[in-house]
């Protein structure tokens, strides 16, 4: 090092220059990796969203036809879970099929109120995923003794 | 020049090998740092260039499959009365007098509207939106639709009448 002091100075400017230049540039690497990934995450969040999305309407109108919790999973999904007190809970892979060890939670809830003639009933689907909800769908339906009518909300 | 700069002698002579070697790593040590700065830069480029590819596909396909299910739904829930055909490729929905005859055929959902009481034929329509395939069936009172978009395929109930 004592040979180089005072020796050809713009090599070691320039291998200064350089190890500047690269530290910014991991810094900026850095920040825009974190911003694709969370532009991708952000992607796949939203087309899960929608899936679900589908996925509850499929069941809100197969309950609008059938008025019965059980037959809708079934309708929508292929599903036979077992229905316990209005609430029934069911697992589901990625691409939202019945999957025992899925890691989306479809959990509909059931409340229905005696009308006279028939019963209006309120179902909630909700989709969960590591605790946070995907989507969730509030709908009403009018069932008449004979069969279902409902309404979306 | 060089015994004008450097007088031959045995100390000069080994402080001027010394200085040509501290300079020519000086010199690779800036070129490998410029070739890693070059690299990682490369490296930067096909990273962003595959997440915006895969980010763009995505989406393109959702909102394909997405969109069309939509629309189909949307038009048989508005129906007076709808044909599905035997193959499950094409539906004629009646409204209002008219007829829209919306099908699959040649990557795309198309849409075409006549009068009703005229022949119903699935061609000639104006395409809708790009898809892989698409088919309508029924069961349980209720109408199934399948569209598929960018290897993936997804479903929606809608009930009839």
């Amino acid at each position: 090092m004592i040979l180089l002091r005072g020796y050809r100075r713009p090599n070691n400017l320039l291998f200064a220059e350089m190890i500047i230049s690269l530290l910014f540039f991991i810094l900026s690497f850095a920040l825009i990796i974190r911003v694709f990934a969370g532009a991708d995450s952000l992607e796949r969040e939203e087309r899960r969203r929608e899936r679900a999305a589908l996925c509850a309407q499929s069941v809100a109108e197969a309950y609008s036809v059938s008025g019965d919790l059980s037959k809708s999973l079934e309708l929508a999904l292929g599903a036979f879970p077992e229905e316990r007190g209005g609430r029934l809970e069911i697992r589901l892979d990625e691409d939202f099929k019945p999957e025992d060890s899925g890691g989306i939670t479809l959990v509909l809830e059931e409340s229905r109120t005696d009308s006279g003639a028939g019963d209006y009933s309120e179902l909630e689907i909700c989709f969960t995923r590591s605790g946070g909800e995907i989507y969730s769908l509030k709908c009403g339906a009018y069932i008449p003794r004979t069969g279902g009518a409902a309404v979306e909300q | 020049m060089r015994d004008k700069k450097f007088p031959v002698s045995s100390g000069n002579r080994a402080d001027y090998r010394a200085r040509t070697l501290a300079d020519t790593a000086s010199a690779v040590g800036s070129m490998l740092l410029f070739v890693l700065f070059a690299v990682c830069m490369l490296l930067a480029v096909a990273v962003a260039a595959d997440t915006y590819s895969r980010i763009k596909n995505g989406f393109q396909q959702s909102f394909g499959a997405v969109s069309s299910m939509k629309y189909i739904s949307n038009k048989l829930r508005s129906a007076d009365n709808v044909t599905v055909f035997e193959d499950g490729t094409a539906a004629a929905v009646e409204n209002g007098g008219m007829v829209s005859v919306i099908y699959f055929g040649d990557g795309g959902l198309y849409e075409k509207t006549t009068v009703s009481g005229e022949e119903i034929t699935a061609d000639g329509g104006d395409r809708i939106s790009e898809i892989d395939f698409m088919r309508i069936s029924e069961r349980d009172g209720l109408y199934e639709i399948t569209v598929g978009s960018g290897g993936e395929s997804s479903s929606l109930l809608v009930r009839r009448g």
